[in-house]
């Protein structure tokens, strides 16, 4: 092996060769001046992300929040000044001295402090959104390029079956029936669909297990069974508590309780393939089934669980946020499709390199590979097609803001503005010019941005 | 005496690029004659390939650069020539092959359609004049069931027959010289074999002269007559092949004829069993660029670059050092 | 290929399948009923139950979904026969091309709605992507070969720029700038009326300036964005496909420059701009739902947007399956482009 008798001398030269390209793509981008100014703007909407009033410390005194950055409340509705052009000035019911920068909507509301707090729900959803589409895309994509074989077909035969899916338009109907829900309060879905899952979930992950037992040596067969029974020892745990939940429960208690579970059963997981038990020494029929099964069945718990109580506790939170909580996901898993092929090329293609072979051929495990030598290597193009991608949620979350499926009134989007003001664009054009601008530049910087750190991490665009 | 077909003096290919500039060809010069076939060897990132196409004037510019030298091709100097003219010479008096057989060909376009925009651009034939003459190319370099597969894409062919569908189209024109870059490196060793019987067969039916870029020392001594040993973008050593394996007058050329592929060998081994890397080409060192390397190195070597001295006829070498004896000349 | 179109096509009647059901049960299992909501609080409860009677919302799900899908003809044959006999208009079923009643418009039909809207909405989204083919390909093309100079940071820059402002904010802008400003162009509206040629295409008569000036808008607010991404795109694999071995190879035969570009380069970098007309058309289609709305005009897009904040039901359900075929169809035909260029790509 040519690692073997590497000299000092080479091992010098490959460490500054392995280290050089992060430090070169650092320099490059520094040098991309758009690229510096859009960063040093986008700090700039975080902070005004941040600081737009001070609720992050509120909670310690307990006190409602009150604006920093803005100059008032996004919801402080003024009687005495409605669609005033901006810089004029009035004088409140209360007798203060009210200034508005760039003018009020049609309650009096004070656009610029709409425009700055809007900055909030399109950062949030640009962030949580991308973070969703990035897990979920990274590990299904590095999971199938990695795993190979009918795996790999299965799992991309599932992405290229929901490629053809319209994404936007099932994002449409899923927001349509969540707001309905959150309007009405009650869930009354029927849990026949639930049910049928998590049984035909149960059924295929039996055989899965049972197959394992057959074909693996004791130890690791009862390790199996074990495994089995404590799944569903925490499946009926959760029907149990579940039962309780409504009754005499209180709702804290029981999320967190189902969290636990939800992280035990991910933990025995771990545990199962951590032990290499699936990689080595079954059939893949087996190992398909149950992991299909255990799939099935954890997705029926969980749904269970949210027939039962968690579709109100997350319409309660989704409230809390203004709205937000359900645009997050919406949004997060349009784009993990893509994000999922992009993975699944990059491992593909360094799956072979030499590294990952030596790293193989001293006997480290799949997970250690996965997470020190694949995930840091294949990092960088998803981090720019994620960039890249930002623009495009800002834009689904203005879209469906505008058209009524995005935040709830009055929590300020700028597509919530636009869709509210743009009627009036004729007599007050500063009510829709001030979120357009903002939502434009933003989009614009994340665009930039991506363009540098892309032509940064593969300078072969450039030159 | 033959005549002679290019005589190319001092020529010097610069790429200035973000890290500083790049001195892959650092004047060099040397003759090629009718149907002669002239072998150029050295390491890889010498300045072969971008000494042949500065050439051809196929230089990427920017970043690239000739700077300095000429060309003369038939009394004309090929560096010199407005665009029109070199696109005049390119394919049609001076056809040129490369590398990788796997890339060079558009994968978009039928063989038909590129063997024949050669044929009736240089050669004034009409589509069905072209498509004729491209079957017969093809069966010249013996594709089995030409007429059949000339509306194949290359993708439907083997990296071996892409290679000989290179070579078609690059004689279809009948050029006088043939540039061959490493035609057979990316191929298995028996289709190399077959490829450089191929060009020899071909050579000797149509009289062109032949410059052939390689690696392999091995391949040189049957097919050419006279070698040019390239290191760093200069030229060390240019000598007849028998003169070269005979008496190699370069410490650098003895290097290489030490490395010669040997039974036990792995195959794709390069030439890399001289002791130590090639110079950066954008910092070279002041004096013969070989000297950091060198076994035989003096202290002349480290202050003055050797130029290319005749040591016999027909046999040039740039050393100070006479490598029999082991001292200065 | 024509085997793989068929195959395509019968793989598609699963995923139809799946988008119907996944919708009728998304939309029926939103608590309350479509009739019973504030805003028709005078209804009583009795109107109400009528009106679902009449709807059989009052039967169990499945049997709601089979009628929607196979017809109440082969569901319940009683049912039928009852609603002939009270001049009721009885679900023929999907099978049959029939999309149900609209709740909202009493007496027109989802098939009526989808007829008037579609083709306004055909033609809206078919000049934008025509637009931003004609503006993005050439676009990206010049700036990658005039690469560095003005010429392509300018259009780099607009590229980003257009990209960067969303629809929503465009379509506004344009209107106050270009028809309430300048009065260069009307408000709102389409300008043609059915019938069409072809069942969508205006008639050659109704092709003049006015019909221009009502398209000239809308169909720049929806086509710039495209065309921006399809120029960056373009550029981007010009100058990949303009570093490839066979250009050089191109370059050796002697061939003129415009040659190598427009025969050797340009069909190259055209495939990885096939690929992405598939996201093209699904962007065109939910385009079209905010620049409808916007500029007043009557397509489907508006429709759509409107029948969820009317919780018209079956028009949801229909018009989403037709948004399903019409993606299916494009990325049909987005994979036929795809093979056509790209002759290593084999369907079969
Ligand atoms: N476009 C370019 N930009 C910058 N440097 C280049 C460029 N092309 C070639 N070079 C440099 O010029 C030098 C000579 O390259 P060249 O391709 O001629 O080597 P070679 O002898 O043909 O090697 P090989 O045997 O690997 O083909 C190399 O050091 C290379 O880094
Ligand atoms: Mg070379």
């Amino acid at each position: 092996m040519a690692v073997a008798e590497a000299t000092p001398t080479d091992l010098d030269i490959l460490a500054r060769k392995e280290r050089s390209p992060l430090q070169e793509s650092i320099r490059r981008l520094l040098h991309h001046r758009v690229a510096v100014a859009s960063m040093c703007f986008l700090a700039l909407v975080v902070a005004v992300y941040v600081f737009a009033d001070n609720s992050l410390f509120a909670f310690l005194t307990g006190k409602p929040p009150q604006p920093l950055i803005a100059p008032y409340r996004y919801d402080g509705a003024n009687f005495v000044a409605v669609n005033v052009p901006p810089g004029s000035r009035a004088v409140s019911t209360k007798g203060e001295d009210l200034f508005f920068l760039l003018g009020t909507d049609y309650l009096g509301r004070d656009v610029l402090s709409r425009t700055l707090y809007g900055t909030r729900v399109s950062l949030s959803v640009a962030i949580a959104a991308a973070t969703v589409s990035m897990l979920v895309g990274l590990v299904y994509g590095t999971i199938s390029g990695y795993v190979g074989g009918r795996t790999d077909n299965i799992m991309m035969r599932i992405v290229d079956f929901l490629y053809g899916f319209p994404f936007l338009i099932m994002v449409i109907l899923l927001q349509t029936y969540f707001k309905a829900l959150a309007r009405q309060g009650s869930s009354s879905s029927t849990p026949i669909l639930t049910l049928l899952v998590g049984a035909a979930g149960l059924a295929v992950y039996f055989g899965g297990a049972s197959g394992l037992t057959r074909e693996l040596d004791s130890r690791h067969a009862s390790l199996v069974q074990q495994l089995f029974w404590a799944q569903i020892g925490l499946g009926v745990l959760h029907l149990v508590l579940g039962y309780f939940a409504g009754e005499s429960l209180p709702q804290v208690v029981y999320t967190s309780l189902l969290v636990l579970i939800g992280l035990a059963h991910l933990g025995l997981l771990a545990l199962f393939v951590y032990h290499g038990i699936v990689q080595k020494h079954a059939a893949r029929s087996s190992r398909t089934l149950f992991f299909v099964g255990e799939g099935l069945f954890v997705v029926a718990l969980l749904l269970l669980g949210v027939r039962i109580n968690v579709v109100g506790g997350i319409l309660a939170v989704n409230k809390k946020m203004g709205g937000m909580l359900l645009l997050f996901i919406a949004i997060g898993l349009i784009n993990w499709i893509g994000m999922s092929r992009l993975a699944r090329g990059q491992v593909l293609s360094y799956k072979q390199k030499e590294f990952v072979e030596a790293a193989h051929s001293v006997g480290a495990s799949d997970i250690r590979i996965i997470g020190r030598h694949l995930v840091p290597n294949i990092i960088g193009p998803l981090i720019v097609q994620e960039t890249l991608a930002i623009p495009g949620y800002i834009f689904t979350e203005a879209f469906l803001s505008f058209i009524g499926l995005g935040v709830d009134s009055p929590t300020p989007s700028w597509g919530i503005m636009i869709s509210e003001c743009y009627p009036a664009i004729r007599t007050y054009p500063w009510q829709t010019v001030a979120p357009a601008a903002a939502l434009t530049l933003t989009t614009l910087a994340f665009n930039f941005l991506g363009d540098g750190l892309r032509d940064a991490l593969d300078p072969r665009l450039k030159e | 005496m033959a005549t002679t077909l290019l005589e190319v003096k001092g020529l010097e290919t610069r790429f200035f690029t973000q890290d500083g500039v790049v001195k892959a060809v650092n004047g060099i010069s040397y003759t090629l004659n009718e149907s002669e076939t002239l072998a150029i060897v050295g390491e890889s990132g010498c300045g072969k390939s971008v000494g042949v196409m500065s050439l051809m004037r196929l230089i990427p510019e920017p970043p690239g650069k000739i700077t300095g030298g000429e060309a003369m091709f038939l009394g004309r100097d090929l560096l010199k020539m407005n665009k029109e003219a070199i696109r005049q010479v390119r394919g049609k008096e001076i056809a040129m092959i490369f590398q990788d057989p796997m890339t060079s060909l558009n994968p978009v376009l039928t063989i038909a359609r590129q063997i024949t925009e050669a044929l009736e651009l240089h050669m004034g034939m009409d589509h069905r004049q072209a498509t004729d003459r491209a079957v017969e190319l093809l069966e010249m370099v013996n594709i089995p069931e030409a007429a059949g597969r000339i509306n194949d894409y290359p993708h439907q062919f083997s990296g071996g027959m892409r290679q000989r569908v290179m070579i078609a189209m690059a004689l279809s024109c009948m050029p006088q010289i043939l540039i061959a870059d490493e035609p057979t490196t990316a191929l298995d060793v028996t289709i190399q074999a077959q490829i450089v019987e191929l060009v020899k067969r071909l050579r000797d039916e149509l009289g062109m002269a032949i410059i052939w870029i390689t690696h392999d020392l091995g391949v040189v001594a049957g097919l050419a007559e006279r070698v040019v040993v390239m290191y760093a973008g200069f030229i060390v050593e240019e000598a007849l092949v028998k003169d070269l394996y005979g008496s190699p007058g370069h410490p650098y050329t003895l290097g290489l004829l030490g490395s010669l592929p040997r039974v036990d060998m792995i195959r794709n081994e390069r030439l890399t069993s001289i002791e130590g890397m090639p110079p950066d080409l954008i910092a070279l060192p002041e004096g013969c660029p070989f000297a950091a390397r060198c076994t035989f190195v003096l202290d002349r070597c480290l202050r003055d670059n050797p130029p290319l001295l005749s040591v016999a006829p027909g046999h040039k070498v740039a050393c100070w050092v006479d490598v029999e004896t082991g001292r200065e000349k | 290929m024509t085997k793989y179109i068929v195959r395509r096509t019968l793989w598609f009647l699963p995923v139809l399948f799946a988008v119907t059901l996944f919708t009728f049960v998304l939309m029926r299992a939103i608590p309350g009923g479509p009739f019973s909501y504030a805003g028709d609080k005078s209804l009583p409860p009795q109107v109400v139950a009528n009106i679902e009677a009449k709807y059989h919302l009052d039967w169990p799900m499945w049997k709601q979904f089979a009628s929607y899908l196979l017809g109440d003809d082969i569901v319940d044959r009683a049912a039928y026969e009852e609603s002939l006999a009270l001049k009721r208009r009885p679900s023929r079923g999907l099978i049959r091309g029939d999309l149900g009643p609209s709740f909202r418009y009493r007496g027109q039909t989802v098939n009526d709605i989808v007829a008037t809207t579609l083709p306004t909405s055909a033609q809206l989204g078919l000049m934008a992507v025509a637009l931003a083919l004609v503006i993005g390909i050439p676009a990206g093309t010049i700036a990658a070969l005039k690469q560095n100079s003005a010429i392509d940071y300018m259009a780099t820059f607009s590229a980003v720029f257009f990209a960067s402002i969303p629809s929503v904010v465009l379509s506004p802008i344009l209107i106050y700038v270009f028809a309430l400003r300048l009065n260069w162009f009307p408000v709102a509206s389409w300008g043609t009326k059915p019938p069409y040629f072809l069942g969508f295409l205006p008639q050659l008569a109704h092709l003049n300036l006015t019909f221009l000036k009502h398209a000239a808008l809308p169909v720049f607010a929806l086509g710039t964005g495209m065309a921006a991404g399809i120029a960056r795109l373009t550029r981007g694999s010009l100058l990949q496909v303009i570093r490839e071995d066979y250009i050089r190879t191109a370059r050796a035969k002697g061939l003129k420059e415009r040659l190598i570009i427009v025969r050797h380069a340009l069909k190259n970098s055209m495939i990885p701009v096939a690929t992405i007309l598939g996201p093209l058309i699904a962007a065109v289609v939910t385009g079209t739902f905010i620049v409808e709305q916007i500029f007043g005009i009557n397509g489907m897009g508006k429709h759509f947007v409107q029948s969820i904040g009317n919780r018209d039901y079956p028009v949801i359900i229909g018009v989403t399956l037709i948004y399903s075929v019409l993606l299916v169809i494009g990325n049909l035909m987005v994979d036929i482009t795809y093979a056509w260029l790209d002759p290593r790509i084999r369907y079969d």
